[in-house]
């Protein structure tokens, strides 16, 4: 069975009369590569520093390893340089005064390493992140990147059992963030640490992720693999959120049609069996709901095939061409791969399957029907 | 070719950076090149009364002053003795200071120490109160009788006060230091501030305990604003010149700066100008050596990102009361204490006679009684007072309101003019004031505008600077010219934050020069400009020794007026007036405090 690496119990936290962490309760399995994923003030960062013990929570425990380490209850509080973990800012937070050198021996000092132990252990934290020609620079005489790959030295030398990572490649240009993206996702497999990464980038937390957890005003919302999450996000919140071009919804009304449930909309009617909703949500009585449709699932179909929608753009994107197309002042967006003709005005007739749609319930937005791969 | 060459003149020509650069650069070249070079000019000719002593013409070249100064009979009480007094007052002012100022703004910024709000106002209220009436207020208590004359609260009270203490040197870096730590404070705050507090997190998670990230991550980070505060602490004590006159002259005890103004006073200018070329060498040599020092080691500019998250700050534990109390201590002695002798002293009818039957309001609102100070009438009913106020107000209006604006054009060819050659001369030009102390500073106009200014060409003769002494323009002058250091940083600060690219937006959209500064720059600059203002108000309200030489009776200010009752013997008047200057100044400072809606920091960096 996996060790149980991180787990959060009831976390709450407030500042002053703001709640800002409401209940958070996760667990992170040994090795994992966890994402904090969603927008900024959502609590992601604040739970990171909950777990580091730069924050305290008013409410909850906090485990790493089997050991407790916060614990509100008893107002026991574990100082972060004694949870075997390490951080690395947003900001990098490298120490101006301090060569590279000094930087990541810094941490191997404080625990009081013997000097030749420090040397060989810094140098091989350089050459992992190969800086080792830097190393007697001050971090004002680096670049952007590779103040990163200091900063990141400088968290794995001390062999730590969690790495926390908070944002750190948003200070990246785009060209850099794509090659230290894969260095993480490299140092993570030569390293097994158990890694929490937060981020508000959907597309480094589907490609790095072994599982995220999306949170939104404080909370956690799902807790997925990559797959899941984008296959089956939770709520409408965590469908829009996730996945560019964004998902489709469209309005629809579902009822009960003998032994089968029939869904009506703009998208026209389809029926569904009744065993396609999740327990709990079938659908007995009317009810309204948003019909969850990612674009690269719709194709365009010949006339009669499905409903008729009027082109508005037709937006080629390299590889693949997105078109956007409207029926009764509803907006679709549809993925087409290679180059399309169609052109604005002309009729386009969506079709897809029914197996690939997620149904939301309009009132609180709940997923009730989940797509199957 | 021809063409090529108009083009270019005319390309030079309309060029704002350029026309602004070369134009700040022959002003501030005016108003302090050719006066210290006047000074320097002065101190090696014979003056006109020595000139006819020694038998030769009125102008000739001499090194006799610095001959006498440095080598003669007299030099060791003109120079040495002086001079070693200086910088044990100097060295001690700093290193007390700078603890102080540096242990206030960590517990200020990033410790949970309460009452901070109470604190933060409290601790720069020092800062608003000339350094002279916190002399005073050591007399009112440490006097004792041996100088005569009335006695001090503590002689009052039977309490046996040793020379030591009343007067001389421990009184006068006693009385500096609890001024000038507000120097050190405001830096390091800002400092303090300006530090990413996730560098301090690092330490933390890397498990060093909160002693080893003080040492080893915020002080050094922290240095080269302490440094930098030591710089200004070092050379405001080393010229200050009203503090050591109050409690130094009357025991014999003299600084470099009380000699200098002596010798002026005795008319022996050359020699005054050679001692405040000594001091400036002296402030120079300080300041080389700083940045040096801070130099060696990097700029720490850091990405500010979020910081401040944990609002509490580090907490002080078991050390929370004791050191609460200190704070309190600290203010009361420093700031409650001199406010409350100068408040109550201005209501003593005779000094040293600490009763209810001793309090009246004469010095106040009361007529003119003959045995009362010659029939002096209290200093709101006295019409002196009214015309020095509207003086005072005066200068400090005008002169305030040109320095920050001043400062704001030389911030924006010092934010332009990175690199350039241009901007780099006035950045160090207008850093020179800051090197000279104020009474040398006073000194250095004096000489320059004593007499009119000419060269010869051929049969005519130019005047190219009127003799200003005792005009009101001279004061504004020297005042602008003196606080040129601080508007010109805080209007470089704030021009940095206006990025080039608004300017150019209006540019493209065809907006010319004036256009752009009246439209773009100078309404986005109003809050630099309001704390610039701010900072200028109060050092020119409360200045005393950069115009105690320059003054003249009829254009007296407030300082002035105070400086003249004390020495005349009538501190209760001087009282009086110290506590409405004070009254003005913090006022101001709460006002500013509600129009930018916050408080405005007092920027000295």
């Amino acid at each position: 069975m996996e060790m149980k690496q991180i787990e959060l119990k009831n976390v709450n936290k407030y500042y002053g009369r703001n709640h800002v962490l409401r209940g958070i309760n996760l667990e992170v399995e040994q090795g994992e590569f966890m994402t904090f994923l969603g927008p900024s003030g959502c609590g992601k960062t604040t739970t990171l520093r909950v777990i580091a013990g730069l924050e305290r929570c008013q409410e909850g425990t906090v485990v790493i390893h089997g050991e407790t380490v916060a614990d509100s209850e008893t107002l026991y509080f574990v100082p972060p340089g004694k949870r075997g973990l390490n951080l690395v800012f947003q900001s990098y937070a490298l120490w101006p005064h301090m060569t590279v050198y000094e930087n990541v021996a810094f941490v191997l000092q404080v625990q009081k390493w013997e000097k030749s132990g420090i040397e060989t252990q810094v140098r091989k934290a350089l050459a992992m992140m190969q800086i080792e020609e830097y190393r007697d620079r001050y971090p004002s005489e680096l670049s952007g990147g590779q103040q990163q790959r200091v900063a990141i030295a400088r968290a794995i030398v001390s062999n730590p059992r969690v790495l926390l990572l908070d944002e750190p490649l948003s200070n990246l240009d785009a060209k850099l963030r794509l090659e230290m993206r894969s260095e993480l996702k490299r140092l993570h497999r030569e390293l097994g640490t158990t890694m929490i990464y937060v981020t508000h980038d959907q597309v480094e937390a589907l490609t790095l992720s072994t599982r995220i957890a999306v949170f939104s005003e404080g909370e956690i919302v799902q807790t997925d693999t990559p797959v899941e999450i984008y296959m089956n996000p939770a709520n409408v919140g965590v469908a829009r959120f996730i996945g560019n071009p964004k998902i489709n919804l469209i309005p629809a009304v579902a009822r009960p049609d003998g032994t089968r449930v029939r869904v009506s909309g703009v998208l026209g009617d389809f029926v569904l069996p009744w065993g396609a909703f999740l327990p709990g949500e079938e659908i007995t009585g009317e009810q309204k709901c948003l019909i969850g449709l990612r674009p690269e699932h719709i194709a365009a179909g010949s006339p009669g095939e499905g409903p008729e929608y009027s082109v508005l753009t037709s937006m080629l994107a390299g590889s693949e061409t997105l078109i956007e197309a409207q029926r009764e002042g509803e907006r679709i967006l549809l993925k087409q791969l290679g180059f399309g003709n169609l052109r604005a005005g002309e009729p386009v007739y969506p079709v897809f399957s029914p197996d690939h749609i997620n149904i939301f319930r309009e009132d609180n937005g709940k997923l009730i029907k989940r797509a199957l791969a | 070719m021809a063409v090529r060459m108009k083009n270019r003149f005319l390309g030079w020509c309309t060029d704002p950076y350029r026309v602004l650069s070369t134009v700040l650069l022959v002003i501030l070249v005016v108003l302090i090149v050719v006066p210290l070079w006047e000074m320097i000019k002065e101190s090696l000719q014979f003056s006109s009364s020595d000139a006819r002593k020694a038998g030769v013409e009125a102008g000739s070249w001499t090194v006799e002053y610095w001959k006498e100064l440095f080598a003669s009979r007299i030099s060791r009480k003109m120079l040495y003795e002086p001079l070693v007094h200086s910088l044990i007052i100097a060295l001690s002012v700093s290193a007390i200071s700078m603890t102080i100022g540096s242990v206030a703004a960590w517990l200020m910024v990033r410790s949970d120490l309460p009452f901070k709000r109470f604190f933060s106002l409290a601790i720069i209220v020092p800062y608003m109160l000339p350094a002279w009436c916190k002399a005073m207020a050591w007399v009112a208590v440490f006097k004792n009788p041996r100088i005569g004359g009335t006695t001090g609260f503590l002689s009052y009270l039977g309490v046996y006060v040793p020379d030591w203490l009343a007067y001389g040197p421990v009184a006068i870096i006693l009385v500096l230091s609890v001024h000038n730590y507000a120097y050190t404070y405001l830096l390091v705050s800002a400092a303090l501030k300006s530090i990413n507090t996730e560098l301090e997190e690092m330490g933390e998670i890397a498990g060093a305990g909160r002693g080893s990230i003080l040492r080893r991550i915020t002080f050094p980070l922290v240095l080269p604003s302490m440094l930098g505060a030591f710089v200004l602490t070092f050379s405001q004590a080393m010229g200050t010149f009203s503090v050591p006159a109050f409690l130094g002259l009357k025991t014999g005890y003299y600084t470099i700066s009380t000699m200098l103004q002596s010798s002026l006073m005795q008319g022996n200018n050359g020699m005054a100008m050679a001692i405040s070329l000594v001091l400036i060498v002296i402030a120079s040599v300080n300041i080389l050596v700083n940045q040096r020092l801070i130099g060696s080691r990097k700029s720490f500019v850091t990405i500010s990102g979020k910081g401040g998250r944990s609002g509490t700050g580090v907490p002080l534990g078991k050390w929370k009361l004791p050191i609460t109390l200190a704070m309190f201590f600290f203010i009361g002695a420093a700031v409650i204490l001199p406010l409350g002798i100068l408040a109550l002293q201005s209501f003593m009818l005779k000094l040293g006679e600490f009763g209810i039957h001793n309090l009246t309001l004469h010095y106040w609102i009361g007529e003119g009684e003959k045995y009362i100070a010659n029939g002096l009438p209290g200093v709101l009913r006295n019409p002196d007072f009214i015309r020095t106020v509207k003086n005072t107000l005066a200068l400090v209006l005008v002169t305030s309101i040109a320095a920050a604006f001043c400062g704001q054009l030389i911030g924006y060819v010092n934010s332009r003019g990175r690199g350039r050659l241009s901007g780099k001369t006035i950045d160090q030009l207008v850093f020179i004031p800051y090197l000279i102390p104020a009474i040398a500073f006073g000194a250095m106009y004096l000489s320059m505008f004593s007499t009119p200014k000419t060269f010869d060409i051929g049969r005519w003769t130019v005047e190219y600077f009127p003799s200003l002494y005792g005009t009101f323009a001279l004061l504004v002058l020297v005042s602008v010219v003196k606080n040129l250091p601080f508007s010109s940083r805080s209007g470089t600060a704030n021009m940095m934050q206006i990025g080039p690219e608004l300017e150019e937006a209006a540019g493209v959209s065809g907006a010319g020069f004036v256009t752009r500064m009246r439209r773009i720059i100078l309404p986005l600059s109003k809050g630099g400009f309001l704390s610039g203002f701010l900072l200028i108000f109060i050092n020119v309200m409360k200045e005393l020794d950069l115009i105690i030489i320059l003054v003249t009776p009829q254009l007296k200010t407030l300082p002035y007026m105070a400086y003249s009752y004390l020495t005349g013997g009538t501190e209760q008047y001087s009282n009086v007036v110290a506590l409405i200057m004070f009254v003005v100044v913090f006022f101001v400072y709460w006002l500013a405090g509600k129009l930018s809606g916050d408080e405005v920091s007092l920027n000295l960096g």
